[in-house]
Parts: structure tokens; sequence; C-alpha cells
């Protein structure tokens, strides 16, 4: 299609496409086909309830109930909807667990499709050109640019979201963790962990003021 | 359409920015609103997420690459609003213009308000469907993706055309994106389907990994053991 605007949007400085995006919200408020209010409802939204957090909480609660992993196996939407987590971008979920002998890593080589109510919006890195051509390619090699380095024998499985399925990785439990809290296991689990390019985070990692008050006099 | 958007197995990026701000979701300031803007049209009716993705898929290559993530957002928002008859190419040109003409007007299916964005956002819109027939291919069937460059929207990576795998999960029957970018929802069952890293790229295909990739059946046909 023929690009009616000289210069093209891509080519302006920050400013001037603040410019025509607030001109293209006034034009379309006065067409009657937008409510300019909704705009920051939805930022906002994304910005403030919907992020990593969600996920975190799904996989920590994996980790400690085996009833709810069974759950997540059988109909991963349903049991993600158990704690409040749905909606755009994740009608129809799945769930892909790691183990001592296999990886999983999320992309969507085609465009960015990403497990919205459980992740938030998408890291730029997931929706850029780098990720997207070599994560099928060179599983291994992407792992490595993220500090990730697993052994030869671990089995990588890369799912390209190319319909309209949404995968949530539940990373390994870190060893050290028994009898931690729901709670204290979330704060291990990190964005990437769920998207496959990161483990869940080192216990040693964590600061132990920070922890659970029960959790703290073990540790 | 196996356009420049298709960039799975592509050589020649660079390396991942692995360092980015992970509570700056939008480092620019006009990517926030447009953010907000093409989801409140996605909300509109006007448009199916399929039209949406064809229209980000229309942006010519070298501009697609030279250009970020929300610069794809504008080209497929403006793209998808000249399509629809909602804005005419002399709005979008006088954009911020002291004298624009004035609009035309125009009518849309829903106009997302403030109070309904969190109900419409949690509730999503599933392209699950009811199946209009039995499934082509069952779990352990091997499969090949059928050899195909329709110039219509697909969601067949190219790096996947003619390589066999094994179908792994049944997810049941779903929208089928090259019909439903027309208006037609036309269900179809849909597969993950297992290849290894040697069946999609050859001896230079990692041997420990496979990529999964979820397709519908037309894109499959089956192979003979």
């Amino acid at each position: 299609m023929d690009d009616p605007q000289v210069p093209r949007f891509h080519d302006l400085p920050p400013d001037e496409k603040s410019a025509r995006v607030d001109a293209l919200i006034q034009l379309l408020a006065r067409k009657g086909v937008l409510e300019p209010a909704a705009i920051d409802t939805i930022v906002e939204t994304y910005e403030q309830q919907v992020g990593p957090r969600n996920g975190a909480h799904v996989v920590a609660k994996a980790w400690s109930d085996p009833a709810y992993l069974e759950r997540l196996r059988s109909n991963a939407t349903a049991a993600i909807a158990e704690l409040g987590y749905g909606g755009r971008q994740g009608e129809d979920m799945v769930v892909v667990e790691n183990g001592p002998g296999l990886h999983n890593m999320t992309v969507c080589t085609l465009c960015s499709c990403y497990p919205w109510p459980v992740l938030g919006i998408p890291p730029d890195w997931y929706k850029a050109a780098p990720y997207r051509s070599r994560a099928v390619l060179d599983p291994r090699g992407v792992l490595a640019e993220f500090g990730v380095d697993l052994p030869a024998e671990v089995e990588i499985r890369v799912w390209d979201s190319t319909a309209e399925l949404r995968y949530l990785v539940i990373p390994m439990r870190p060893a050290g963790t028994e009898g931690w809290s729901e709670a204290d296991l979330a704060r291990l689990v990190s964005r990437d962990s769920m998207i496959g390019t990161a483990q869940a985070l080192d216990p040693a990692a964590l600061d132990p003021a920070a922890l659970d008050p029960a959790r703290r006099e073990i540790a | 359409m196996h356009g420049i958007h298709d960039l799975g197995g592509m050589h020649g990026f660079p390396a991942i920015d692995v360092h980015e701000d992970p509570h700056d979701h939008f480092p620019e300031a006009w990517q926030r609103p447009l953010f907000g803007l093409v989801l409140a049209m996605g909300a509109s009716g006007l448009w199916t997420i399929d039209m949406a993705r064809a229209a980000r898929e229309t942006m010519p290559a070298a501009d697609y690459l030279a250009s970020g993530y929300y610069d794809h957002w504008w080209h497929g928002l403006t793209a998808l609003l000249l399509e629809k008859g909602v804005v005419t190419r002399d709005e979008l040109a006088a954009l911020g213009a002291p004298a624009a003409p004035p609009p035309v007007p125009v009518t849309a299916p829903r106009v997302l308000q403030p109070a309904d964005v969190p109900a419409v956002l949690a509730k999503g819109a599933t392209a699950r469907c009811d199946p209009a027939g039995p499934p082509a291919f069952r779990v352990g069937d091997r499969v090949r993706v059928r050899n195909a460059r329709p110039a219509g929207h697909t969601r067949t990576p190219r790096y996947a055309l003619g390589r066999t795998g094994i179908v792994a999960l049944h997810h049941g029957a779903f929208i089928f994106p090259d019909s439903a970018v027309n208006g037609d929802p036309d269900p179809q069952h849909c597969y993950a389907v297992r290849f290894t890293g040697r069946d999609l790229f050859g001896p230079d295909g990692d041997p420990a990994s496979e990529v999964m990739i979820d397709l519908w059946d037309p894109y499959l046909e089956k192979v003979d053991d």
C-alpha cells in the first residue's frame, strides 16, 4: 500500500510522532468511533495490573499444589482463571513444563504473540528480529545470549506461537526451596523464566529480609 | 504472504538486546497512547485480529526492518483505517495540519467506553470455535507442511514449508486465518506439530532441539509411513 504521508511516520522524530498520534486520536474521536478516555484506562491496566507477577503466581502455585498442576495440565485456561487471570491474548492457554532433561522456550516468529494476562506486555527483544529469527534456528545460542548455558544433553523445545494458543513455561523449581510459601516461591519466578529465556532465580539471590518472617527463621 | 514479518530461521540480525528496562514499556512518549489507541480500535468491531496482523504485514520490507515495533503498529492501524473507510487519505495526510478538513463522519459497531475496559480486556475474544467436521489428523501422524506461497494472509512460517513433522497435540478447532482475514471464520482443526532441528534446518539444525509449530488442517498433508 502506498503510504500517503511524506515523510513517512517511522522517519519522524519522537515529538512529531506524538503529534501525529494525538491528531489521529482527535480525528477518530470527532468521527465518533473512539472514546479517548478509554486509551488511558487500557494503558494503566497493563502498567499497573497485568504483568509477570500474575504468571509467577501461577507457577508458584503449580510448584506447591500437585492438584493445581494437574488442572493446569488438563485445562490451563481454566486453571489460570481460578487465580483471576485471563482474557485478551490469553484466551486459550497451554502450560509447558521444564524438567532435568527438557527446556521449553516460546517465540512468535511471525509477529509477537505472547500470553498477556499472565506476562503483561512483551519485552522489546521478544518482538524484534534478532530473537524471532534465531529462536527456532539456534535456540542454544539464543539461550547463551541470555546467559543460560544448558548441558548439551538437555533437549530444547521451542514453541512457535503461530496460532491462537498462548504458551506459559513452568520453569524447574529451584533446589533448596522445600517448605517455602507460594509468595516466596513466586519471587523466584522471573518474566524471562516463563518465556523460557532464563531459569528460575537461585534462592541465594533473594534478600532473606524480604522473605516471609516464618521462612526467615529457617534461613 | 511470506513477507519480511516471517523472520524464523533467518541469519543476519544483531545480538539480542537483553538489557532493556523491564518496567519501561514505552521508552518514547508516543508509544504509550498509540498502544492504547490500537487496543481501543481493536475493540471497535471494525476489523479482526487476523485483519490487523495482515495490515501490519503490508509494511514494505525495508521499512519494516528499519523501524520499531510500534512503527509497525502505526502502519497497520492507518492501513486498516484507510481500508475500512474510517479515514480518508486526505485526512491522514492532513493529520496535525492547522487547517485540517472537517472529518467525514463514520460509524463503528462499538465504541469502547472507559468503564468497559476492564471487562473487555478480561474477556478477550477466543478464536476457538465448533469444528465443521472431524480432524484430518491424529496425534502421532506424520505430516508435511504444504509448500505454498499464498499472496494473502497466512500463518505457515516459511522455514517450515515442505518440512515433515509429527502431530503432537490436537488443540481443537479455531478460526482459520487465511479465510478469517476475508471475513469468513472457516473453523479448522489446529495442532502443535513437532519438528526436529534437523528436520527444519538439515545438518545446521541443533540435534537436541525441536520446534513445535501450531498449524491448521489446510496447511498439512499426510505422509505415509
